[in-house]
């Protein structure tokens, strides 16, 4: 019977939705689409295809967003946002201290730029412990305003600095992210004291540190790649190649890590109702 | 509001229908202008549940099909009158602007 390839290419459209919607609208949906088609048609309309995609995905994304601006992924996002902010103030504090202690200073306006940048840093870190999660958050955004700007400002002379200097650009951009999420959430000196550690905290914790962790990576096959560090040239090519690679992975890997705690959260709960 | 959401709830605003119906009757409404899917339907639908606006009158089985008919809801009948309300002011002061402008002697543009 014709109906019932046409039934089932619509079913098979429909899984672009999540599972929960299906469950709720799919029978009824499959109803409208039926009766919506001219009899003898065989296969979906292009319009009504290209619909339920658009429609089944935004279904989806908006499910997702909603699950993070859950509690969880707020305290979750506190505390892998400090420690973000924390390496991007470590690492040019060491430059600093390493440049100030050295047998023969560097010059004065690298001092003073690798000052400035962890300066900015530590005042999100001590905004974040403070509890000012707003005023974190919009310093972190000025940090990383920072940042580019000194970007900028070493261009004329290192020409590849971008390239250099994008797992910065990454991970501020990333702690920029986490600190406005947590905005409405706990302060991150009481999740970090709960005497009753929560798993489901630390587990998100862990999931946001992947896309930290991931972008050291991704810079370093960034460089090899693209090559900037032997041809100290930059194209337009090697530049969107090298954000590609240093933007895609961490994203790839947290949202593989995502996918696996939800997979393992389902299946305790699933194990869970079994029980009962 | 956009457009979509102004007219599914105008189109449940008079009686409860299910989908299909609300469908025809947008179509209807607008002389075929607008013609939405169903995956835009029930974006929309699951949304106005969501926010109260409307909800499910009754289901029925006809020809071993699910149907549920939709209503409007106290509170969607306030919000599609307030944007009616909103629209027609609008309305009366665009016609209002363009009689300035074609009467004798008003300022052109």
């Amino acid at each position: 019977m014709s109906d019932h390839g046409l039934e089932l290419r619509y079913r098979r459209l429909m899984m672009a939705y999540p599972a929960a919607y299906r469950r709720e609208y799919e029978d009824e949906m499959l109803g409208v689409l039926m009766a919506g088609t001219r009899p003898g048609r065989r296969r979906p309309s292009l319009a009504d295809s290209a619909d339920l995609l658009r429609a089944g995905l935004a279904a989806r994304l908006g499910q997702g967003l909603r699950a993070a601006r859950g509690q969880e992924w707020r305290d979750a996002a506190a505390v892998a946002g400090l420690l973000g902010a924390l390496v991007l103030a470590i690492v040019p504090l060491r430059r600093l201290v390493m440049g100030l202690s050295a047998p023969y200073a560097p010059a004065s306006d690298q001092l003073i730029e690798v000052g400035a940048r962890a300066a900015l840093w530590l005042l999100v870190v001590v905004a974040a412990l403070a509890g000012l999660r707003r005023s974190a958050a919009a310093l972190a955004l000025t940090a990383l305003a920072g940042e580019a700007v000194a970007i900028g400002l070493r261009t004329p002379v290192e020409e590849f600095r971008i390239v250099r200097m994008l797992w910065v650009l990454m991970v501020g951009l990333l702690v920029v992210a986490m600190l406005a999420l947590a905005r409405r959430g706990g302060k991150v000196t009481s999740v970090l004291s709960r005497r009753r550690k929560d798993l489901r905290v630390l587990d998100r914790v862990m999931v946001l540190l992947t896309a930290f962790a991931t972008v050291p990576f991704a810079q370093a096959w960034a460089e090899l790649a693209t090559g900037v560090t032997f041809t100290l040239t930059l194209t337009p090519g090697t530049l969107v190649a090298a954000v590609a690679f240093v933007a895609g992975l961490p994203i790839v890997t947290s949202g593989l890590a995502m996918a696996g705690l939800r997979a393992r959260e389902n299946r305790r709960v699933l194990a869970r109702s079994k029980n009962s | 509001m956009r457009e979509p959401t102004f007219l599914v709830l105008t189109a449940l605003a008079e009686e409860p229908q299910h989908g299909y119906a609300v469908l025809e009757d947008v179509a209807r409404m607008t002389g075929g202008r607008v013609r939405l899917r169903a995956g835009t339907l029930y974006s929309a639908l699951d949304r106005l549940k969501t926010e109260g606006l409307v909800e499910v009158e009754r289901e029925e089985v006809v020809q071993s099909r699910l149907r549920r008919y939709y209503r409007l809801t106290g509170l969607g009948e306030k919000l599609l009158a307030a944007e009616s309300a909103r629209l027609r002011e609008q309305a009366a002061l665009a016609d209002a602007r363009l009689r300035v402008r074609q009467q004798p002697g008003g300022s052109p543009a």
